[in-house]
């Protein structure tokens, strides 16, 4: 008997005690998570400070359709989403597929431990190491790159290298987690699946293209939402660090130009107009690929 | 050409999956992947312990030429590494502790008790994992404002702690899987639901609790945006955002010894509890993803 069975011989009496235990941080969450939401869209309707705002309709939209600086915010997103969702969904189930075979257990362990590594690095901190990297004087990467006789470069001041720059730390914090996960999903893929599409004759390319990619599609979808959230949402610590939106708004993403919105010209309304727009836009995309997804994802 | 099975491989060989053609390949590919995980982290190593001479003048050298400690004191003159290094650890515990007594009653409620909506309650409670930051960024900073919270450890502690989705649906999990048997001999005993809690789930589940622990831990001494956007006094801040500020401060005058020294310092903490916990870490997080 398991614990589900046990607690429906004893419901009629924990009604009382079930919803005490689950009250605190359900409050929290409405207070801090639910609420913003429609307190989000009621101050995108307003003009003010963080104190007094005063109703002004859809002002704050129409302005923000005029204002190219938002527009390219949001061409900047999709950039970072057609860069790197594809590379850090790719390149992880590559290497993945490398280290399902190998038979060592403590090196298969060691490379995972490496690998997983920048997922629990303060990501804001990294950035200033990176920050050294690129740094045009005596910077690790141009001291490389005269050690080899190319060009040293200012990376973070070009608008051609910078968003690549971005682009590198993001798909150094993320390839590792994503590597680690399809690792685990590979190896819960029965042997038995293998060996029958084996036996009909399937190559190695055709293995991994429709078997290996079918049997862990909740994995790969898993993996492709948190990449387009990152890169909404969390690289915003890399920008921040790196090249504060700049050189000429090339890097800036759509929470960036919220947030300077907000917290540098305190303009509410407009920012909670931003914030409006880019979760409906997040949503959007979510239920895009999940819905595409269903096509093609197989739950067992 | 990267390679996992022998399809020529006869019948009794081809039941090893795990079976490589060119595993050199696959070695050489994952350790240059290895290799560019680290360096990073090499780099801060090698200019933290790194005269301000050979800082710059080492050429491409992953190993510092003379090591010296005066980054550290240096580093600490120049800003109050210790008070942000206190704020950091005080923060961070008072919202680990915090989210884990949060956590633990709501998994235990989810667990094993019925209430109304009970099915409801527990989806937007493990939904807020994926709500965007976007939109509780101004709104909750408009409700520190209001409470007069700006500047201070409280701001930043209290909103985080609604942040327990992944801990209460990790922790439900585990403390579905306790036998039934345990339970209800706890009960014919005589046990409150208090003392089932305390005697029965807790010392059966602490390993998924420890993992929640150190995670929350992790995720808080890590935080960077809500910090950012409510400490603006130099006193007040944690260590990741004193430390941002101190490198805009000090970029001009290239100071990238002190600099390293301190990122040093505050990478400490979190790779430390990796360390201790990582085998566990990894593989609570390598589950989360299994099933999307």
């Amino acid at each position: 008997m398991t614990a589900s069975a046990f607690i429906r011989q004893r419901h009629r009496r924990s009604t009382a005690t079930g919803l005490a235990l689950v009250a605190p941080v359900i409050a929290l969450m409405v207070v801090f998570i639910y609420w913003p939401f429609a307190h989000s869209v009621g101050l995108s309707f307003t003009e003010g400070d963080f104190q007094t705002q005063t109703f002004v309709g859809v002002d704050n939209y129409i302005a923000l359709m005029r204002d190219s600086d938002f527009w390219q915010s949001l061409i900047t997103t999709a950039k970072y989403i057609a860069v790197l969702v594809p590379l850090v969904v790719a390149v992880p189930f590559v290497l993945a597929l490398m280290v399902l075979p190998l038979r060592k257990r403590h090196t298969k362990a060691a490379y995972r431990t490496i690998l997983f590594l920048p997922t629990i690095l303060p990501f804001a901190v990294m950035a200033i190491a990176w920050l050294w990297i690129f740094n045009p004087l005596g910077g690790p990467l141009n001291s490389l790159l005269e050690v080899v006789g190319l060009e040293p470069r200012r990376w973070l001041d070009s608008p051609t290298t910078a968003f690549w720059c971005i682009i590198a730390v993001s798909a150094w914090k993320l390839i590792g987690f994503n590597t680690i996960l399809y690792a685990a999903a590979l190896e819960s893929v029965p042997a038995e699946y293998i060996e029958a599409a084996r036996l009909d004759g399937a190559g190695r390319w055709h293995l991994a293209r429709h078997l290996y990619v079918q049997l862990i599609s909740p994995t790969i979808l898993f993996v492709v939402v948190t990449a387009t959230i990152f890169v909404t949402e969390d690289v915003f610590d890399a920008i921040n660090v790196l090249t504060a939106g700049g050189p000429y708004g090339t890097t800036e993403n759509i929470l960036y130009y919220m947030y300077e919105k907000a917290m540098v010209f305190f303009e509410i309304g407009p920012a909670s107009a931003v914030a409006t727009i880019a979760t409906v836009v997040i949503v959007a995309i979510t239920w895009l690929q999940l819905h595409m997804a269903r096509r093609h994802v197989h739950y067992d | 050409m990267f390679t996992m099975t022998k399809p020529e491989s006869s019948s009794v060989e081809s039941t090893d999956r795990r079976r490589h053609r060119r595993p050199w390949l696959s070695h050489v590919v994952l350790i240059l992947c290895c290799i560019a995980t680290v360096a990073p982290l090499l780099w801060v190593l090698r200019t933290a312990v790194s005269t301000p001479a050979s800082v710059f003048d080492a050429g491409f050298n992953p190993f510092p030429t003379d090591p010296t400690w005066q980054n550290f004191p240096s580093a600490f003159s120049l800003a109050p590494i210790g008070r942000w290094f206190l704020n950091s650890a005080g923060i961070a515990l008072a919202i680990t502790i915090g989210k884990l007594c949060l956590t633990i009653l709501a998994a235990y409620g989810f667990a094993f008790f019925h209430f109304p909506a009970k099915n409801l309650i527990l989806s937007l409670a493990v939904g807020t994992m994926i709500v965007p930051n976007i939109v509780t960024l101004v709104p909750n900073f408009v409700t520190i404002a209001d409470l007069g919270w700006v500047n201070t450890p409280q701001g930043v502690i209290v909103p985080s702690l609604a942040f327990c989705g992944f801990g209460i649906f990790l922790l439900r999990q585990a403390m579905l899987q306790i036998p039934a048997e345990l339970l209800r001999a706890a009960e014919v005993d005589g046990a409150g639901a208090w003392t089932v809690l305390w005697k029965v789930v807790l010392p059966i589940t602490k390993p998924a609790v420890a993992v929640i622990a150190i995670m929350y831990f992790v995720w808080a001494w890590n935080s960077y945006l809500w910090p950012l956007t409510v400490l603006t006094d130099n006193e007040t801040r944690t260590l990741p955002i004193g430390l941002q500020f101190m490198a805009s401060d000090l970029e001009g005058s290239q100071l990238w010894g002190e600099l390293m020294a301190t990122t040093l310092l505050t990478i400490v903490p979190p790779v430390l509890l990796y360390i201790a916990a990582q085998r566990a870490i990894i593989s609570t997080f390598a589950r989360s993803g299994l099933h999307g």
